[in-house]
């Protein structure tokens, strides 16, 4: 959201890039990068043109990494024919279609399991689903929805293989400055503790089914720094000053440091993190502007509460957040159409023959052993 | 001046000295110059997740192609280099010439991850630079961040004294102008530069505000001075295609996250108005 508007690299560029860069480094694989590279205008033409280059050999895989590949069209993945076959990731983000609505995330069930279906049938075994818990208004039964989604992948999957495998990757939500979410209070460890556990005994004797999640403390954390003001200086230095580097890594992540640091600051988790803020009071950020009007993002907040969707602004009428006119510019796209499937879906026929590698990798970075 | 000599005994007493010792592909040695001003690029986590960062690798050109400008990078060494370091009295130093982090004028961290916080602090100490911004004399470094979690840099008002917001290709030159100049005039009194780097829209420079607070809950942050701005718009490129960078990416020697050629095609988020990562 802060770094609308969407400016797009000319996909004649792109695949001077590309060509260009994979001669001169050696690599045979090139990401495509960006949050959301499916929804690229041009994604189709430049992953044909990568992938058919003579002088690459016809063997340079194509990597679409992105946390949010709603709008990923496996029709795309046909294109991909040398690439090896690693894992599949799909970010629904949420369990249930009504707690998607309230974060905008509008993929459906039956576009999910389209696009899974069409992975299994084309050779993947191993699917990661992204999702996160803590979400404003979520209930138990939004938690639970990602396991009947985990659960119908694995149906899936055995109408195609013996043995599928899913791992559902759950996050704590940490809301973000000049995001509609930034007056939202943060879920406690506790109760992300318990949404995990509830998850984790739900899926218990699941076959196929891994969960993996991300440590609360950590998201207690983060959520402090994220939405902090000045008064954590101190508590960031006491941390530091008693050996807490590299907290980023769960092996050094020490949640005492932090709250003894808290403690003697005279300072409380629940005033940044789990307090719901109000419209009038003064956010920690209120003199910098990332050119998103707060009465904007006030009312995307309630609109949110109230689970109204907005659709992708590029191809829709303005909603007027004010990211494109206060910097005199409008959203600069290659391609004057939606791509087939765009953010609102994949939306696309997948039955697209042959096999279909595609590397799929989560933006965030995999930690690589410490030593 | 480099360090190589005194670092390089210690490299065989730590895990993964390939993470010390740069030499990739598409590396630049620039040529320091006493009228240039030099940044050290840092990111504040391992070489292995920092090295393929392409915001850093893009200044990193950005700046070597300026005839007013120098850019090495660094990364946090590992606890047990960080040891080695301290015991032997040396500082944060450049992957690039090995030259102590002392001798540039600006480390600039991306900050990509809050948890990385702790990083920076240690990263600034290392370089033998006091923490607290107030601590700083006209002789020591200016420590600049940039990168997503700069929209709310409160928590790290205290230690940094520049807060780039938005992208930073353009910006970058200009703080390079502004600090070339500072540094040719003899780096009088720190104040000034502080001032010029206010005057450069996109940049914050915390130490020209105050936070007020009242029974416990923040009121306002307002400037204290008049070079700095009531509020600070964030810098955003309008054509992505006028920068087709990194044009030389790092292929680097050893195992690092995400090695292959990365290309962004756009930037920028219009989708998943509450998402959990705003672009």
């Amino acid at each position: 959201m802060i770094t609308r508007p969407v400016r797009e690299r000319p996909a004649d560029q792109v695949r001077t890039m590309v060509a260009e860069g994979l001669k001169r480094t050696g690599y045979d694989e090139v990401a495509l990068t960006s949050l959301s590279t499916a929804d690229f205008s041009g994604i189709d033409q430049v992953v044909r043109d990568t992938v058919n280059d003579p002088s690459c050999g016809g063997q340079v895989s194509v990597s679409l990494p992105s946390l949010r590949v709603d709008a990923f069209t496996v029709g795309i993945a046909g294109e991909i024919q040398k690439a090896r076959r690693t894992g599949l990731t799909f970010a629904p983000e949420a369990g249930t279609w009504r707690m998607r609505q309230v974060i905008n995330k509008l993929i459906t069930e039956e576009d999910l399991y389209a696009a899974v279906r069409s992975a299994y049938s084309q050779g993947w075994r191993r699917m990661k689903l992204y999702f996160l818990t803590g979400l404003p208004t979520e209930t138990d039964e939004d938690t639970l929805g990602i396991a009947t989604l985990a659960r119908r992948c694995i149906e899936i999957g055995r109408e195609y293989h013996r043995s599928p495998s899913v791992t559902v990757s759950l996050g704590g939500f940490v809301p973000k400055p000049f995001t509609p979410f930034q007056w939202f209070g943060q879920n406690t460890r506790e109760e992300l503790q318990r949404k995990i556990y509830l998850l984790r005994d739900e899926l218990r004797r699941d076959h196929g089914i891994k969960l993996k999640w991300h440590d609360p403390k950590a998201t207690m954390a983060e959520g402090l720094v994220s939405r902090g003001d000045r008064r954590l200086g101190p508590v960031i230095e006491d941390v530091w000053r008693h050996g807490g580097t590299f907290q980023e890594w769960s092996e050094h992540f020490d949640l005492d440091l932090w709250e003894a640091a808290l403690e003697r600051a005279g300072l409380r988790e629940e005033d940044f993190v789990y307090r719901h803020r109000t419209e009038d009071e003064a956010l920690p950020w209120d003199h910098l502007s990332a050119g998103l009007h707060k009465d904007f993002l006030w009312q995307d907040w309630r609109d949110a509460l109230a689970e109204v969707g907005l659709e992708d602004c590029r191809w829709t009428p303005c909603y007027d957040c004010g990211a494109c006119t206060g910097y005199g510019i409008e959203h600069v796209v290659a391609s004057a159409v939606p791509p087939a499937g765009g953010s609102q879906g994949t939306g696309q026929d997948l039955a697209v023959g042959g096999e279909v590698p595609v590397v799929l990798l989560a933006s965030k970075p995999v930690r690589v052993g410490a030593g | 001046m480099t360090i190589w000599n005194q670092l390089e005994p210690l490299l065989g007493k730590v895990q993964k000295p390939a993470r010390y010792i740069g030499c990739e592909d598409g590396a630049q040695t620039p040529h320091h110059h006493p009228d240039s001003a030099a940044w050290l690029l840092a990111y504040p986590d391992t070489y292995e997740i920092g090295l393929p960062n392409q915001g850093l690798q893009i200044l990193n050109e950005i700046i070597n192609e300026r005839a007013d400008g120098v850019a090495e990078r660094t990364y946090a060494p590992w606890t047990d280099l960080e040891e080695q370091l301290r015991s032997h009295g040396l500082p944060l130093f450049s992957v690039d010439s090995h030259r102590a982090a002392g001798d540039f004028d600006i480390l600039a961290f991306n900050l990509s991850a809050e948890l990385t916080y702790t990083n920076v602090l240690n990263m600034v100490d290392l370089a033998g630079c006091p923490v607290r911004s107030a601590d700083r004399s006209a002789t020591d470094l200016l420590i600049g961040v940039g990168g997503h979690c700069t929209y709310n840099p409160e928590p790290i008002a205290d230690f940094v004294d520049f807060v780039v917001l938005g992208d930073g290709e353009e910006v970058v030159g200009e703080i390079t102008e502004v600090v070339a100049a500072w540094k040719s005039a003899g780096k009088a009194a720190r104040i000034d530069v502080l001032r010029a780097l206010a005057g450069v829209t996109g940049v914050y420079v915390p130490a020209l505000y105050d936070a007020l607070f009242d029974d416990g809950m923040l009121v306002a942050i307002t400037p204290n001075d008049p070079a700095a701005p009531e509020v600070v718009e964030k810098r955003t490129i309008a054509d992505l295609g006028a920068w087709p960078y990194p044009k030389n990416q790092l292929v680097p020697l050893t195992e690092v996250v995400h090695d292959r050629l990365n290309v962004e095609v756009f930037r920028g988020c219009t989708a998943a108005a509450g998402s959990a990562r705003p672009g």
